[in-house]
């Protein structure tokens, strides 16, 4: 990939890879860490692939991994994937910083890749196949497991008092 | 639809953020609880999404600077492999010259213990061909170290 094109590449999608890692991980300088080591090696085994979205799909499936293997280094002196039980406290925050904030602390209730997967298919707008070959599991672990963070999610929402303000 | 997924989840979520509903899709999601789980999942992700990072990312030309950094090195790693095997082979090949050189007689007397003195090992070596072998020697090393060389400088 020449320099140029890198740079508008890294412009363009900077921002939400950051947010996609600093969500997952909940941790800002793993987070640099993670994201700085995505681009690296992204740039080390940039496929010829010229088409943009092609390129991103990439970049995420190296973020995915570089997190994953972030999770393995973790999981050896922590158990980072025991499931959390404490009680969400209820909130009437209506702010949209505290709602924000709210919403990301909702996040931290998901197991990592249950975190990957929601930002992947929510925000991204990645098709449980593509998702699936992000994450290296079955597609129909996707649907279900997508499916229980939905469900988890919506019913700490719920419990905060967060309610969402679009209607069809 | 089926117990955890919808069909129209896509255009749902599709929708929900360019904010352009059809009238299918309207009554669809007025009735479908999945549907609305996913409109409240997309408005709720979409908030957290577009917020802004709290410090400045590196710039483009830093993180391309430590990628080109990054493959040389995994370049220069394979090669000081490759010049490590080159070496220690041509070391050896270059040991043995030596040793036929300077001792000719050994070679003699092993090929005669051994019973199989068809070649005339020590014509071979007489005409300079240890000094060739030295030559190589030197001339591989520095072909194949030559990067590491200029690289850590």
């Amino acid at each position: 990939m020449e320099e140029s094109a890198f740079a508008s590449f890294y412009e363009s999608t900077k921002q939400q890879l950051w947010l996609y890692i600093a969500r997952t991980v909940q941790d800002h300088a793993a987070a640099d860490d993670i994201f700085q080591e995505s681009y690296i090696k992204f740039l080390q085994y940039t496929p010829r692939e010229k088409h943009e979205l092609a390129l991103k799909s990439y970049l995420y499936r190296i973020a995915t991994n570089v997190i994953n293997d972030h999770w393995r280094k973790q999981k050896r002196t922590r158990k980072w994937f025991a499931s959390k039980t404490e009680e969400v406290p209820a909130s009437n925050n209506t702010t949209d910083i505290d709602m924000r904030h709210d919403l990301t602390d909702a996040l931290q209730h998901l197991a990592p890749q249950q975190r990957s997967m929601v930002w992947l298919a929510y925000v991204e707008d990645y098709t449980h196949k593509e998702i699936a070959e992000m994450l290296k599991v079955k597609e129909h672990s996707v649907k279900v497991l997508l499916h229980r963070a939905k469900q988890k999610l919506l019913e700490i929402f719920k419990h905060k008092g967060i309610t969402s303000e679009v209607s069809p | 639809m089926n117990n955890t997924h919808c069909t129209f989840k896509r255009e749902t979520l599709k929708a929900v953020k360019s904010n352009q509903w059809t009238n299918d899709l309207r009554t669809h999601v007025t009735s479908c609880s999945h549907c609305k789980g996913t409109i409240a999942m997309t408005t709720f992700m979409q908030k957290i999404s577009h917020e802004e990072v709290p410090h400045t990312l590196p710039s483009y030309r830093l993180i391309w600077l430590k990628a080109q950094y990054a493959r040389k090195q995994e370049r220069l790693s394979t090669l000081d492999m490759v010049a490590l095997i080159g070496m220690s082979l041509t070391g050896i090949a270059g040991l043995i010259g030596l040793l036929f050189w300077r001792f000719p007689q050994f070679f003699d007397g092993a090929v005669n213990a051994t019973g199989t003195s068809a070649v005339n090992w020590t014509g071979m070596v007489s005409n300079g061909a240890p000094f060739a072998v030295i030559v190589g020697v030197l001339v591989t090393v520095w072909l194949l170290t030559r990067d590491s060389y200029f690289a850590e400088r």
